[in-house]
């Protein structure tokens, strides 16, 4: 999933690169994961975009939190919520 | 109380990291009354150091591990042998910026332990690493 991210944000459509990663299935993520979701987030942004994420369960927002990353990765509910100003 | 040992022993391999959530998942299914938080926090400690393991270990592919696992009243403790070659002992990784997408594993591991030891001792290396229990989120 991590490796979609980054090559939606490589050979996207959209030119704003608005990316909204569904973190629903992801039970568990590591310093690697994190780091892919930082990667894709400065790319998105790079190009005048955004990268946000929802649906993360208790040990991802943990993990965020801990890493002092959910100040520029905020989880939001539902993907609905993440793109409620797009 | 001490309790039954945990344990799992193989290659130090990617594929072998599911060995390992699958052992902490028995560790929590056998004690209900440990907080959910505190096995989660330990098991993501746990993994940073089995991938830091699994990808600097040399000679890569050849490394084997054994990791025991042990809950008392207090505490959740975690014993890895692995035959790669000699680590750097760390203490005090600093967590890098927020725009770095790597050189989080050790400090995202020192902040979840309460304890974490290195030691060199007859051509293996052994990891102690201690979560107390009931810390919660510990921030």
């Amino acid at each position: 999933m991590f490796l979609l991210v980054r090559r939606y944000t490589d050979h996207r459509t959209d030119p704003q690169a608005r990316i909204v990663v569904d973190l629903s299935a992801v039970d568990f993520i590591d310093s690697s994961g994190l780091g892919a979701l930082i990667g894709g987030l400065k790319a998105a942004r790079q190009e005048g975009g955004d990268l946000r994420i929802a649906c993360a369960g208790d040990q991802v927002k943990a993990v965020l939190k801990l890493t002092n990353l959910d100040r520029i990765l905020a989880p939001y509910g539902t993907v609905e919520e993440a793109r409620h100003d797009w | 109380m001490t309790g039954e040992d945990y344990t799992v022993e193989g290659f130090a391999v990617p594929d072998e990291l599911e060995s390992v959530h699958a052992l902490l998942s028995r560790v929590a299914a056998d004690h209900p009354e440990i907080d959910p938080m505190d096995v989660m926090l330990f098991e993501t400690a746990v993994i940073e150091i089995a991938n830091n393991v699994v990808e600097y270990g040399e000679p890569e592919g050849e490394v084997r591990w054994r990791l025991t696992l042990r809950v008392t009243d207090d505490e959740i403790q975690a014993d890895l042998d692995d035959t790669g070659q000699e680590f750097e002992a760390f203490t005090g990784a600093v967590m890098p910026g927020e725009d770095a997408e790597g050189g989080r594993g050790l400090a995202i591991a020192e902040s979840m332990f309460d304890k974490i030891e290195l030691e060199r001792a007859d051509g293996l290396t052994h990891w102690t690493m201690v979560r107390k229990l009931g810390r919660g989120l510990g921030l």
